[in-house]
Formats: structure tokens, C-alpha cells, sequence
């Protein structure tokens, strides 16, 4: 657990720091894009969704939950990712006697005199390898930190440094010796992504890739670092999210609600946290404006592993993936009413 | 001979006859000939036949959707286009009955008259009478040509699966204590459990490597290990007897009712066992898929573990395929130890109550369920052979009971 | 839901239903008419019953079957019989020289007296056919097995009465066999339909594009056919005649191979086989009809009645027609065809670039509403245009760039789905990023809209 600490390379960073005031100079969101998906690229063929998904859960001050199977490379994706940001990286990896000090630290006795050693959450980007191996006192250990970016050790709290983001990994096909992650857990994470099978062509390159000696995370630069990351934190939260958009982004969510397969919809939390990453999502396409468009492409990934299924529907093959297609389809998107509209 | 060969030898015939009526009878079949011939060659061409399941899962009892859409992408108009879609046995389509086709199989036919690029969509619904995995297609598709005479025949290879799961009704224990759900005191074998932590203590030669508290060991300059509480949330596999009493193991001779009613019992415990959030896993001796002759969902947690056991037991074939003896067996080999073993049959348990009487003293807790009419003479004779042994019963015939009673 | 439907479209589509077994009827008249004709030919009488007269008989026929038939059960053989034979009888007394020799001193000789008029229990026995309930697997009774041999065997022996009574025959029997192609083809046609759709849901009447180029088929025979029939004749002998001597010398020229040299011996049988038939069947001087042949294997004998001929099209033309006309009005206002319960969706899709009907009055509607003044605007009366156009009117659920890019991949859409695209981003620069547009850019959306308006309006329209 080494801290990767850099400075950014390829950022044009004077003008994000002066973005405090009211009249930053404008922030390219797709030169940020561009930087941070070149540099994951040197080490990850394919996988431009989700690396999208892990920005946009960077920029919206959120979490991420990568969810696939073995093999696919969820691990190497955010290790890569961290590397690029250039930010104080740590990984733990789940297991079931992982305990929650492992995680928070704990004090020694020095000198007679107690010593808190900080643990691996004391770092910008924590990765959690195989989280559904913890157990879930421990997973809810990290609940604290994901939510209040503190930890309360030894009746004191410590802050976490910012930024914060944690990227956690869980394979969902094995279920022997694992502990699913509850559902207040799970509305802690910003987005649930899949990598996915690459194609043809990238399988190759993949192949290709580890013909050579060198270790692929070894050529990824470092293209963010704090201070550039809470800048453009600032910024995408001046994104700007119209009335017509905002109405759809609730209705959206609401609509989970009422939905007949669901026993649990989408909570206010998942409100916030679709808005916020809408916001962070236009920024990366290089607007300054959300669109409708952005709410359909991160409501399956934001709000996807937020809302229970009934049970009966359950056993009829209702899944929160379909859930959230039907109600995309049945929500109307703005312009709502266009021919009356003018 | 085709229709054109014989309208142009009647035009040549009757062309040296001189009878020009015998001539327009010739070019009429000519012409029908011809019309035969456009329609064969091209009837089939942008012909777009696809089924629609929205849902491949049912309960019994369920109405399952299907539509069936037809697309005439041409500017072709056809007189007809029927669709024959072989449909597996025990297909119920509620619209419509199945008939039997030339092959023999047993289809859904449909027919359409369409017109050039018209798209036609049907809604149908397939009853989900009993459980099972049931499938339908490929379909056979025939046009006909302008005179609706048959003109071209042809294929769509799809196929759509659906399972109709078991029902699953509430489970009414009328048990003092709750048995299931790792809940039954193991007389050994009990685990650490890792998720309890519970200190540390001083290390003690034998302790594993893993178990040692290394902070703890470096700060108070001897060493300590972890210590947890002992497991008290365990696994618990259901072990489902599929035999009912009619011949030996391996025969296909099952008292149907009794069969179907030991699968909505089992659905009904892992049902209930899951949503008391154990860890729950399904046995049976019974063909499921392919060649194996046991069917095994190991104990699990996750949100689809309920799914996976009913899926199995949609699978499960009505009789055994081997000794139930043989089942138990495996089982104690493959779970963990300490899990809760909780044998539904409805059957006289004498030939495998050695084999359990065998695995509770390995330290596995068991808990019989006599099912069936004859429960009382079932659990008597467990409760014998000093295994914990209840009756179970379903509150009426497994298509309308609405809950299974776990007596004392 | 269902429009129920009036009186007028239910007379109509009763009329369409029956309309199949009608045709059958009239077919069956037709071609027994022809062989009626061959007797009365042949027996140098005149013609005294039409394809009509004994269409009714085949209906007399079916009519009474499906009354009787079912109320005298085992014994409705032996009534069949009696009935037919009363039928035969009918016929054969519906001419006077029956009556006359009846009459005369030796009434026995009657019997051998208008032999032609026994068709009609023919006829009656055909319509009996049409009682029976179609066959399950889907086999549909047809005039046209039985009809057309019947129809050719009669010219071929008519070729072999004397005059007048040839002339007689050809020229009552043609006019009978076009009855006979028209109601026969389109009966065999609508019968399948029928019975297919009874069998698995559907009616052929919701097909208008499909009974249209039917009617259009069969007229098409009838106007094209008719006259060719008389031209063809001669040309088919001249091409036979001529074509195995330039076959013969293209051999020579290339050399015969095995191919060749079996179409020119097939060619040369076929000739052969011709040439022994026309002598033994054929008119040939001197024969029977010595005094009215013309021409020999040489061409047509036969003089067409050309105003009986183009008469008698005409009138299956305008039945053509009237028959189309019904189906329209039928087509038109009867409620969606019901197969059972199953609930069915019928669309014309024409995929990418799809295109359908749009009542003209909507567009004018439209287009007095507000002109757009501004970007935002512009784009919005898009949709309004779009929207008169189902498969190009935007889904509620697809966002402005979603329905841009679907018009762009489709078809017909294509064309100015590049210019929806920039209305779009107009539209969401505007009234989601909250962004001024110059007055340059506003003028240019406004003219996509223009394009856009003058596109759509301009579309093919199909139905």
C-alpha cells in the first residue's frame, strides 16, 4: 500500500485553480475526459463505460460499486483509475477475517503512550477488492467513511482527506463465503457499474498486451491531482440543471416508486445522487448543461442497485435492470407536451 | 408436370388446332404458373417472425405473455402466411388450441393475411399449468402465392424457454421453538464464526497463522490470536425425497399429486427460510438437466438463491434418480460443517434413517418432515430412530393450498 | 375497441362472405355450360341454356343440401338421387323439342331428344358438393380440377363437329369459358383464404392490397388473354415451324453437341406428334364441316363473335370492379377482424423510412397555427410537422437527440433528420443550458424548419 503521490500532467490546472470565483474561466469537461481516459488506456483495453461511470463518481463526490465477473478486469480498471488520478491510492482486499480496524486504524502503545496508526482508509482513493468477502461488520465499517468521510475511531473522529472516493469490486456470480452488501450500504454507492466482455478486436489487444514484460499499470501517467479533482468537483457542481430537466430526473426516480415489481423504490438519496451525477457526466461530454439524455444513460448505473424487487415479482424474473428500462420507457422526457408547447 | 408446361403445351396444341378458347386456358395457366413461381421465389423474402416472452418465469398458475409478431418487409402482398410453432409438451396457450401438424409435433398454428410491409403483432398467453421448462420453436413458416395457393415453405430456427416454478405458499410452523434457520443446537462441531468477533486471547500452539492478531501481538510483546463466538447463523440444506412410494429408485412409476405437492412444500421452506435470511441450499435425488442424477443448489444468501432452488425444483424430474441414501451422502461431503439438514419425504424413512441417524452424529443437525397423508406413521417411526421429526402438510391440494402446516 | 358496425357494411360483408362459394357456383355453370354446349353442337340444336341458367342449378343444388341434408340424415343418399335425377329431368324438358316428341305418337323417341338438357342434373349434383362442410385440413373444393379438362376435352372434340353446329358450340362455349377463367380463378382464390383464415384466424377481407391485385390479376388475364388467344395461335406456329432449321445450322455453325442435338430431336417429335393429331382431330377439308372450314393447321378457324366477346369482358370487368367497390366499403368501415381472443396489432411499417397515410385536412389545420419566430420555437413546430407522421413524430419517451438520431438512421427520415439533430441542439442549448443564440443562428433554424415543413409535406403517402 504505497501512496501514489504526482502532480498532474496533461491538466490545463492554472485554470482550474482560479475557478473559485464566480467567473472561472470555462473548464474543458472532454479535455479531462480525454486526459483521464488516454492515460487509463495505456493499461486497460476497452471499458470506456465504466471508466466514464468511475469519473463521473470522482467529480460527483460519490463511490463506486464494479460489479462482474472474474477475469474481466475490475480490478485492473480501478487500480488503473487511481493511478491516472494521481491521488493517495490504498487496497484492501475482502476477506472474511478482515476486521474493522484493519480498515480504520487503531492505537499502539509508544513510548507509553498511545499512537493512532491511521489504516488504509486514510487515503484519497480506497480500493476494496472483493468487498462481498468482508464480513459485514467490517462492511459497515466502511459505511461511515463512504457516508460522513470520517471514522470514528476510539470514541474519536478523524476526518478522511479529500478527496475521497471508494472503489469497491465484487464478483456476483459466486455467492459461497460471501455477505451481499445491505441495502443502506448499497444507496452509499453512487453508481453500480459492469466492465463487460471486451470485443474481438480488444480481447486480442489484451492478449497482445501481456505478451510484454512490462506491467501495463506501470505506463499510466498521472493526469489529476487533489487539488485539480476538488476543483472540478467545484465546477461540475455549477453545472447547470434546467427546470424541465430536474422534473424529469424526479419523475424518473418517483416512478420507481410506484412501480408494480418493486418492493422498495428509489430513495430522495437516489435523487441527489442522479443529479449529481448528471452534473458530472455533462461536464465529462464538455457541456455546462445536463440533458435528458444524461438522466437515461446514468439512471440504470445510479439507480439500479437501489431498488428491491418484490419477492413474488422476484420469482417471476422481475430484475431492478428492467425495472428501470420500463420506467424510461413510460416516463416521458422533455420537451413533455412539445405540440402544445409553442 | 408444372402449370406452366402444361398451359404452354395447351397453347401449342391449340395454337395447330385453331381453337383459341383451349389457347386462354393455356396462357391462364401460364400466367397462374407464373404468379406461382414469383411468389415461391420471392414469398419468403423480408419475412420478419419473431416471438417475444417479456418474462422467461412463471409460477404455476401464472398466465405467461408471449407475443408473436409478424413483418411482411416487402412489397409483396401474401394471401397467407402461416407460422406452425413446435411447441414442447405441456404448452397450454389459453387464445388457442394446439394442433398436431403433418411431422406429428404438436404446434401453435398462425396464420395472417398480409399486406405489403405490414407488421402484425399477437398477444398471447401460455398457461402455466404445471412446473417444468417448456419451449417453443423452432416454427415452420409456408406463404401462399396470390391465388393463395401454397408457394414457398420455410423456417425460423428461434426458440424461447421459459420455467414455471413450483408455487410456494406461507409456512405456518406450529413449532414451539424455530427449528430451522441454524437455530437447531449442534451437539458438536460447532465454528468459529469470523464475523463475531469477540477479542483476543493468549496463542496457543496449534492456532492457525491467520488467526493471529498481529497489531494486537506487537503491542502487547506476546502473541495473541483472534477470537470469534461460535457460529450461530448456519447453512441449511433442504433435502428434498422425491420418492413416493411406488417402486424402486430409478423407476418412472410416481404418484403424480404427491409429487408435485413435496415440490410446493420445498419451494414453501426455502421461501420461508430465505426471507428469515438464512442461507439456504436444495437436494434431491432427481434428474434436473442433462445426465446428472443428482440435483444440488449449494447453500447460499445472495438475492438470486431463492430463484436458483426454484428454477431446480421446476426442473426436478418426478421420480429419483437414485437412492435417496446416496444424496445424503454427497451432502455430507459437500456442505459445510454444521449445516442444518432439513429432509422433506413422504415416504417410510426406514431405509436411510442409519444414514441419518449417521451424518446428525457427524455433527450436522437434521430435522425430518413427514409429508403426506401418511405422516404420522413416517414420523413415528424417525422419532424412533431418535430423529427430530415433524409432520408437514399443505392446507389443501398443491394448486390452491394457501399454506403449509409444520405441526409439533 | 371496435366499431360496431352498420346495417349497409354488414349486408357488404355478408355478401363478401358468401361471395367465394358464388363464384364456385358460377364457375361450375360455366364449364358444364361448355360441355351443354358440345351436346347441343353436336346434335346441331340450339343453344337454350347458359352458364346462368345452370349456375342456378349448382345452386338449387347447394341450397338444397345443406337444407335437406342434415334433416333427412341416412336417407338423404337415396333423396339426392331422387332430386338430381328431377333435376336431369327439369333440363331435358326445357326444350321444345322434348315437348314435341313427347307429343307426338311415339313418345318413347323423346328420350332420345335433347340429350344436352340431362346436364342440369349435373350441375344440381355439382352443387351438391358445395353442401358439405369444408374439409378439415384445409382442402378447398375448386371448379377448376374437373372444369378445365372437361372445358379443353369439349373444344378438342368440338373440333370435330360438322358446321353449323361447330360454330354453335365455339361461339356459345367461349363466352362460357371466360365465365369460366374469371369466376374459377377468383373462387379458388377467396376459397382458400376463407377457408385457411377460418382455420387460423385471419380475413382475407382486411388484405384490400392483396384482393385488389387480385381483381387486377384476373381482369388483366381477361383483357390481355382473350385477344392474344387469337394471336397467339399463329405465332407459336411459326416459331415451332421455323425453329428447328436455325437450330439445325447454329448446330452445323458450333457444332452439335449432345444438348443441342436432343432439343432439336424433342422439337422435331413434338411437330411430328402435332401434325398427327391435327390430321386425325383437326378440321381438314372434306371433313364434317367441309362447308364452313377455314384454313386447316394453318391458323384460328374459329371467327370470334367480337361483340358477344368484349361484352362478355366488359361485364366481368365492371362485376370486377363492383366487387372491389363492395370490399372497399366493407374494408373501410368494418370493425377489426376478431380472431377469437386473441388481441392483435396491425401497422403498415415500412422499417427506415417508414411512411403512412395523413389526411390531408390535418396538414392544412396545421399550417394556419403560429409560425415559429425563434430557434426553440422552430424546433417544436418540427415535432408539430413530425407528428402527423407516426412512424417520424417523436415517442414520448425518447429525448430530443434520441428521436434526431433515430430519424437520421431510418430511412425517409434520413433526409432531414441532420437538420432535426441541429434543431435539437438549438432547442437544448436554449431552453436546458440556458444559452443566447445569435440572430444568424435563429434564422437558420428557422429555415430547417422550412426544409423540414416542405419535406414532409411532399413525402410519399402509402396506405
Amino acid at each position: 500500500m504505497a501512496p501514489d503521490e504526482g502532480s498532474s500532467a496533461n491538466l490545463p490546472t492554472t485554470s482550474v485553480a482560479a475557478s473559485g470565483s464566480d467567473q472561472a474561466p470555462p473548464i474543458d469537461g472532454r479535455a479531462v475526459w480525454s486526459a483521464l481516459s488516454e492515460a487509463v488506456a495505456q493499461a486497460v483495453v476497452g471499458g470506456e463505460e465504466a471508466l466514464r461511470l468511475l469519473a463521473t463518481a470522482l467529480l460527483a463526490d460519490g463511490h463506486a460499486l464494479i460489479e462482474d465477473v472474474p477475469g474481466i478486469g475490475k480490478t485492473l480498471l480501478a487500480r488503473a483509475f487511481a493511478r491516472a488520478l494521481g491521488l493517495h491510492t490504498a487496497r484492501i482486499q475482502g476477506t472474511p477475517d478482515l476486521l474493522p480496524i484493519d480498515i480504520s486504524g487503531s492505537s499502539l502503545i509508544e513510548g507509553g503512550v498511545f499512537r493512532f496508526v491511521p489504516g488504509p482508509v486514510f487515503t484519497n482513493v480506497l480500493l476494496v477488492d472483493e468487498i462481498n468477502r468482508a464480513t459485514p461488520r467490517t462492511q459497515s465499517a466502511l459505511l461511515e467513511a463512504m457516508q460522513e468521510r470520517q471514522v470514528s475511531v476510539e470514541g474519536e473522529t478523524r476526518p478522511l482527506p479529500e478527496p475521497f472516493i471508494l472503489l469497491a469490486t465484487q464478483n456476483p456470480i459466486e455467492y459461497e463465503g460471501t455477505f451481499s452488501l445491505p441495502e443502506a450500504q448499497l444507496d452509499r454507492f453512487l453508481v453500480r457499474l459492469q466492465v463487460g466482455y471486451p470485443d474481438a478486436g480488444a480481447e486480442r489487444r489484451i492478449a497482445r498486451r501481456y505478451q510484454a514484460d512490462a506491467e501495463p499499470l506501470d505506463g499510466v501517467p498521472r493526469v489529476l491531482d487533489g487539488p485539480t479533482a476538488l476543483a472540478l468537483r467545484d465546477r461540475v457542481r455549477r453545472i447547470r440543471v434546467s427546470d424541465e430537466v430536474e422534473s424529469y430526473l424526479t419523475s424518473v426516480v418517483r416512478a420507481t416508486r410506484d412501480h408494480p415489481d418493486i418492493r422498495l423504490g428509489a430513495s430522495p438519496r437516489a435523487s441527489v445522487a442522479l443529479y449529481r451525477a448528471s452534473q458530472a457526466w455533462a461536464f465529462l461530454a464538455g457541456r455546462a448543461f445536463v440533458r435528458p439524455d444524461d438522466i437515461k444513460a446514468l439512471a440504470r448505473p445510479v439507480l439500479g442497485h437501489r431498488l428491491l424487487i418484490d419477492p413474488d415479482r422476484s420469482m417471476r424474473g422481475a430484475t431492478a435492470q428492467a425495472v428501470v428500462e420500463s420506467v424510461l420507457a413510460e416516463v416521458p422526457a422533455p420537451p413533455v407536451s412539445a405540440v402544445q408547447d409553442a | 408436370m408444372s402449370e406452366v408446361a402444361l398451359g404452354i403445351f395447351l397453347v401449342v396444341i391449340a395454337s395447330f388446332l385453331g381453337v383459341p378458347a383451349i389457347i386462354l386456358l393455356g396462357l391462364v395457366l401460364v400466367a397462374t404458373g407464373a404468379v406461382q413461381e414469383v411468389w415461391g421465389r420471392r414469398g419468403l423474402d423480408g419475412i420478419e417472425y419473431r416471438r417475444h416472452l417479456p418474462s422467461p418465469h412463471g409460477i404455476v398458475g401464472d398466465e405467461i405473455a408471449i407475443d408473436i409478431s409478424v413483418w411482411n418487409r416487402k412489397a409483396l402482398p401474401l394471401a397467407w402466411l402461416k407460422a406452425d410453432d413446435e411447441a414442447a409438451a405441456g404448452v397450454v396457450v389459453r387464445e388457442r388450441d394446439l394442433v398436431r401438424a403433418e411431422s406429428g409435433e404438436s404446434v401453435l398454428r398462425n396464420a395472417w393475411t398480409l399486406a405489403p410491409y405490414e407488421r402484425v403483432v399477437r398477444h398471447f398467453h401460455v398457461l402455466a399449468e404445471r412446473r417444468g421448462v417448456y419451449r417453443i420453436g423452432p416454427a415452420q413458416l409456408a406463404v401462399g402465392d396470390l391465388l393463395a395457393r401454397p408457394a414457398a415453405t420455410g423456417a425460423s430456427p428461434g426458440i424461447d424457454v421459459w420455467t414455471v416454478r413450483p408455487r410456494s405458499v406461507a409456512v405456518r410452523a406450529v413449532v414451539s421453538d424455530q427449528r430451522w434457520g441454524g437455530e437447531l443446537k449442534a451437539r458438536r462441531g460447532l465454528l468459529d464464526d469470523p464475523t463475531r468477533y469477540a477479542g483476543i486471547r493468549p496463542y496457543q500452539p496449534g492456532d492457525p497463522l491467520r488467526g493471529i492478531h498481529w497489531r494486537a501481538t506487537a503491542r502487547l510483546g506476546h502473541p495473541v490470536s483472534k477470537r470469534f463466538d461460535p457460529a450461530r447463523q448456519r447453512e441449511v440444506v433442504v433435502a428434498l425425497d422425491i420418492e413416493t412410494g411406488i417402486g424402486p429408485a430409478g423407476a418412472d412409476r410416481y404418484d403424480d399429486e404427491l409429487v408435485e405437492s413435496l415440490c410446493v412444500a420445498a419451494a414453501s421452506l426455502v421461501r420461508q427460510l430465505r426471507a428469515e435470511g438464512a442461507t439456504v441450499g436444495l437436494a434431491a435425488a432427481a434428474h434436473s438437466e442433462g445426465t446428472r442424477t443428482m440435483a444440488y443448489v449449494a447453500p447460499g444468501g445472495s438475492e438470486g438463491q431463492l430463484g436458483r432452488c426454484l428454477d431446480l425444483l421446476a426442473r426436478l424430474s418426478s421420480f429419483p434418480s437414485a437412492p435417496f441414501e446416496r444424496l445424503l451422502a454427497m451432502l455430507v461431503r459437500s456442505v459445510s460443517p454444521a449445516t442444518s439438514l432439513v429432509v422433506l419425504s413422504a415416504r417410510d424413512p426406514s431405509p436411510y434413517l442409519p444414514a441419518l441417524r449417521g451424518i446428525e452424529r457427524s455433527g450436522y443437525p437434521v430435522w425430518h418432515l413427514g409429508f403426506g397423508p401418511a405422516a404420522p406413521a413416517l414420523i413415528a417411526r424417525a422419532r424412533a430412530a431418535a430423529i427430530a421429526s415433524s409432520p408437514a402438510q399443505l392446507d389443501g391440494p398443491w394448486r390452491t393450498a394457501t399454506a403449509l402446516l409444520v405441526g409439533p | 375497441m371496435n366499431r360496431r358496425p352498420g346495417p349497409l357494411v354488414t349486408a357488404v360483408g355478408r355478401a363478401l362472405d358468401v361471395l367465394p362459394t358464388i363464384l364456385a357456383l358460377i364457375a361450375e355453370g360455366s364449364w358444364i355450360a361448355v360441355v351443354y354446349a358440345l351436346l347441343r353442337g353436336a346434335s346441331h340444336e340450339w343453344i337454350e341454356l347458359g352458364p346462368v341458367v345452370l349456375a342456378g342449378f349448382a345452386g338449387a343444388g347447394l341450397l338444397i343440401g345443406r337444407v335437406l341434408a342434415p334433416r333427412l340424415g341416412g336417407r338423404w343418399p337415396a333423396w339426392a338421387v331422387v332430386i338430381t335425377v328431377l333435376a336431369a329431368a327439369a333440363g331435358w324438358l326445357n326444350a321444345a323439342t322434348t315437348w314435341s316428341a313427347l307429343l307426338s305418337p311415339t313418345p318413347t323417341a323423346a328420350l332420345g331428344v335433347n340429350p344436352g338438357g340431362w346436364i342440369t342434373g349435373l350441375a344440381f349434383l355439382r352443387g351438391l358438393g358445395y353442401a358439405r362442410p369444408s374439409s378439415p385440413d384445409g382442402a378447398v373444393r375448386s371448379p377448376m380440377p374437373v372444369g378445365l379438362p372437361a372445358v379443353v376435352v369439349s373444344f378438342l372434340i368440338g373440333g370435330l363437329i360438322a358446321e353449323p353446329g361447330r360454330t354453335v358450340f365455339r361461339d356459345a362455349a367461349l363466352v362460357s369459358t371466360i365465365v369460366f377463367v374469371a369466376t374459377a380463378t377468383l373462387a379458388l382464390a377467396l376459397t382458400r383464404a376463407s377457408t385457411l383464415g377460418r382455420a387460423s384466424g385471419f380475413d382475407w377481407r382486411g388484405n384490400r392490397t392483396w384482393f385488389g391485385l387480385l381483381l387486377v390479376f384476373v381482369t388483366g388475364i381477361l383483357v390481355v388473354a382473350v385477344p392474344a388467344s387469337y394471336a397467339v395461335g399463329p405465332a407459336v406456329m411459326v416459331v415451332i415451324a421455323a425453329l428447328p432449321v436455325p437450330l439445325f445450322f447454329l448446330g452445323l455453325t458450333v457444332g452439335l453437341d449432345r444438348r443441342l442435338l436432343r432439343v432439336l430431336l424433342v422439337l422435331l417429335a413434338v411437330v411430328a406428334v402435332l401434325v398427327v393429331i391435327v390430321r386425325l382431330i383437326g378440321p381438314h377439308p372434306g371433313g364434317p364441316d367441309a362447308g364452313g372450314a377455314t384454313g386447316g393447321a394453318a391458323g384460328p378457324t374459329a371467327t370470334p363473335d367480337w361483340l358477344t366477346l368484349v361484352g362478355g369482358v366488359f361485364v366481368l370487368v365492371l362485376a370486377a370492379i363492383a366487387v372491389g367497390a363492395l370490399a372497399a366499403i366493407w374494408m373501410r368501415q368494418a370493425p377489426a377482424p376478431d380472431d377469437g381472443a386473441v388481441a392483435e396489432e396491425r401497422t403498415i411499417d415500412h422499417g427506415v423510412g417508414s411512411t403512412s397515410r395523413t389526411p390531408r385536412r390535418f396538414h392544412l389545420r396545421l399550417r394556419r397555427q403560429r409560425e415559429p419566430t425563434d430557434a426553440s420555437s422552430a424546433y417544436l413546430a418540427t415535432l408539430r410537422e413530425l407528428a402527423a407522421d407516426p412512424p417520424l413524430e417523436r415517442r414520448a419517451d425518447e429525448t430530443p437527440a434520441e428521436h434526431a438520431r433515430r430519424l437520421r438512421s431510418s430511412g425517409a427520415g434520413a433526409r432531414f433528420g441532420a437538420a432535426v439533430d441541429l434543431l435539437a441542439a438549438d432547442y437544448e442549448l436554449v431552453r436546458f443550458g440556458a444559452s443566447a443564440l445569435t440572430p444568424g443562428e435563429h434564422r437558420r433554424a428557422l429555415g430547417r424548419w422550412r426544409r423540414i415543413r416542405a419535406l414532409v409535406h411532399r413525402r410519399p403517402t402509402a396506405g
